[in-house]
């Protein structure tokens, strides 16, 4: 029997190249493919899905991995594979807590999507160990610890120490602590290009 | 032949004084040789050696006469009245001792390791070597490592620390014959003695090859920056192909139409008339739009996709809503639930979708051909969430329940920034 497939992803050549895998596998039916999560439950609701591959910043920045914990919760039979290229490394473990069923990095090595498919409807769940490795200055994001990568993600929004010391219940010390932790690693001089650098190639997302 | 030799003819003296005088020279060659080689029991030996080849200058030149000593003068009378033959026969036994020891000597050098011949071993490195003490006193330093100093400096090596100094912290010096050196220092202590090696190494050859390499990795970066730029108007020009495509295909769609108008105004078929007309309405909508913006592109591709899932017809009219990103957004989710609606309360096969803009605001209207609804139903869930995201977007939402269903928003464009 072949499944029902939904593609949400919102760049045009990532998401011809997942149908053009669909329609070629011919275990799998492609149901629809669409750039916005805002549709996917709609979707979910009128036909029957069996599996939504489902990138993480959809089109008009509506979260992929939100619409997956709304469908996750009406229709926990559908399997969901989280599709991303950032290395935001806490996207891993969101996806785990809202029970999405398989993760899947776009640009790292191992195994082929349709691999990850395949396994995904077999009841397996297939999750990689860790974000693809992206250098930063001197190290890799791999090198920052959990802490640091919370510290580095509050930065985005811009605020001050304090600020991200009181949303994250540390001390403001501490967050300077990360903060000068990070720079000593990367060999970057200011919080700045910090920032900048780690949201551009998608360490971090807020 | 048992003549003695003061009484040999003047010239067969004098060649003996000759033969005396290189025999003096010879071992006291021998003798500084053996003293700088250790072995002073033969620099005593040559020292020794010496003396009967001296002693006979000395009587050639009746020196002893002179000295107006007895003694001196009894030994210069012996010495003279021995025969000559006897004198040849020393000589000859003392020259062949030199030549033996001369050569041991040279011998020496070659199987013995001492400070010439690592001088020597230096000056044979390819590379420049120096070792001097802390205070820059230099101990050993070779010939190519002076030639450096003396092309970098201008002097002498005379001072491993002002040399160093004058390198001014380059690793890489570049001679005036375009040769490259690379200069690397090292502390070093040796049994409480603390002293500084310095080596040069040549590396033009690498120098070279690294430019080299660079000029190469360069041009790969245009080859890459080229292939990029080819990358990004491919998918510029294959999306225009691909516009045109479509254009065309309206344009023989327009045609096609054409005809069939003309050949319904002949007729008087009035559902006919107003089917075309939709027909050329829909066409022109296409049309006009910015074929080849993604944004836009995506959420009529989504629309239109889920239209097809819903089964029902989306029927556009006005010009097509561009670039606002939040406007845009708030469409989609006016339009999805205007499809939603349409499907499940009234059982329509075309909705209709009316846009319009204006210098502040875009505008959204949707009606449908499905069943008009209970004009007392009130504002579902999904109908109330949406009039709150365009609200708090500063737009606003109206919703007619007669004659028949109709949703019309309208939200500012460039909407306040991170509302949704």
């Amino acid at each position: 029997m072949s499944y029902n497939v939904l593609i949400v992803e919102d760049q045009r050549m990532p998401r011809q190249l997942l149908e053009l895998f669909v329609k070629e596998s011919g275990r799998y039916e492609l149901s629809g493919s669409i750039a916005s999560a805002e549709l996917a439950l709609t979707f979910c609701r009128r036909r029957t899905i069996d599996l939504i591959l489902m990138d993480v910043l959809t089109e008009f920045g509506v979260s992929g991995l939100d619409t997956a914990e709304e469908i996750k919760k009406e229709f926990p039979g559908i399997k969901i594979i989280i599709i991303t290229s950032m290395p935001e490394a806490s996207w891993l473990k969101r996806a785990r807590d809202i029970g999405v069923d398989s993760f899947w990095y776009k640009e790292a090595e191992g195994a082929s999507i349709l691999e990850v498919m395949d396994a995904t409807m077999e009841g397996e769940s297939i999750y990689p160990d860790s974000p693809p490795r992206v250098s930063i200055g001197n190290t890799s994001n791999r090198d920052f610890t959990d802490r640091e990568l919370d510290v580095l993600r509050e930065m985005l929004t811009g605020d001050s120490n304090t600020k991200i010391a009181e949303r994250l219940g540390i001390s403001e010390n501490t967050v300077k602590f990360h903060i000068q932790s990070m720079l000593q690693k990367t060999g970057f001089h200011s919080r700045t290009e910090l920032v900048a650098q780690a949201r551009s190639l998608g360490i971090v997302i807020k | 032949m048992l003549t003695p030799f003061i009484l040999c003819p003047s010239i067969v003296q004098e060649m003996l004084c000759l033969w005396c005088l290189l025999l003096c020279l010879g071992f006291s060659v021998n003798m500084v040789m053996s003293v700088h080689q250790h072995s002073f029991l033969y620099a005593l030996a040559s020292a020794f050696s010496l003396l009967f080849p001296y002693a006979l200058i000395n009587i050639r030149l009746e020196l002893y006469y002179r000295m107006d000593s007895a003694a001196a003068n009894a030994f210069a009378a012996y010495v003279g009245s021995l025969p000559v033959t006897a004198f040849v026969l020393t000589m000859v036994l003392l020259s062949a001792a030199w030549i033996i020891r001369f050569k041991k000597c040279l011998a020496y050098t070659d199987s013995h390791i001492t400070p010439s011949s690592v001088k020597e071993a230096a000056d044979s490195l390819s590379a420049g070597l120096c070792y001097y003490h802390e205070n820059g006193q230099p101990y050993l330093s070779n010939h190519l490592m002076n030639q450096l100093c003396f092309e970098i400096t201008g002097r002498a090596l005379l001072n491993g620390n002002e040399f160093f100094g004058a390198l001014n912290g380059r690793g890489l010096v570049e001679l005036k014959d375009g040769r490259v050196y690379r200069f690397a220092i090292k502390d070093l202590s040796l049994s409480g003695e603390h002293f500084r090696e310095l080596i040069a190494y040549d590396v033009t050859e690498l120098i070279g090859k690294s430019r080299k390499l660079n000029e190469e990795n360069q041009r790969l970066r245009r080859h890459n920056d080229n292939m990029i730029e080819y990358g990004k108007q491919i998918d510029d020009i294959v999306r225009r192909e691909e516009s045109l495509k479509n254009k065309t295909h309206i344009h023989d769609e327009m045609n096609r139409l054409l005809l069939a108008t003309d050949r319904a105004i002949q007729s008087s078929e009035n559902n006919e008339k107003f089917s075309i007309l939709g027909v050329l309405q829909q066409n022109m909508f296409w049309l006009f739009m910015e074929a080849d913006y993604r944004d836009t592109n995506n959420v009529y591709s989504d629309l239109e996709s889920l239209s097809s899932l819903l089964g029902i017809r989306l029927v556009y009219r006005g010009k097509a809503l561009t670039g606002d990103e939040d406007a845009l957004h708030l469409f989609m989710l006016a339009a999805r639930e205007a499809m939603t609606n349409a499907v499940k309360h009234g059982e329509a096969r075309n909705l209709y979708i009316y846009l319009s803009e204006d210098a502040d605001s875009l505008q959204a209207s949707f009606t449908n051909d499905g069943k008009p609804p209970d004009p007392f139903a009130g504002e579902g869930g999904g109908l109330s969430r949406l009039r709150q995201r365009i609200e708090e977007a500063g737009g606003s939402m109206e919703v007619n329940h007669s004659p028949r269903f109709m949703l019309r928003i309208s939200v500012p464009k460039g909407g306040r920034q991170n509302v949704l």
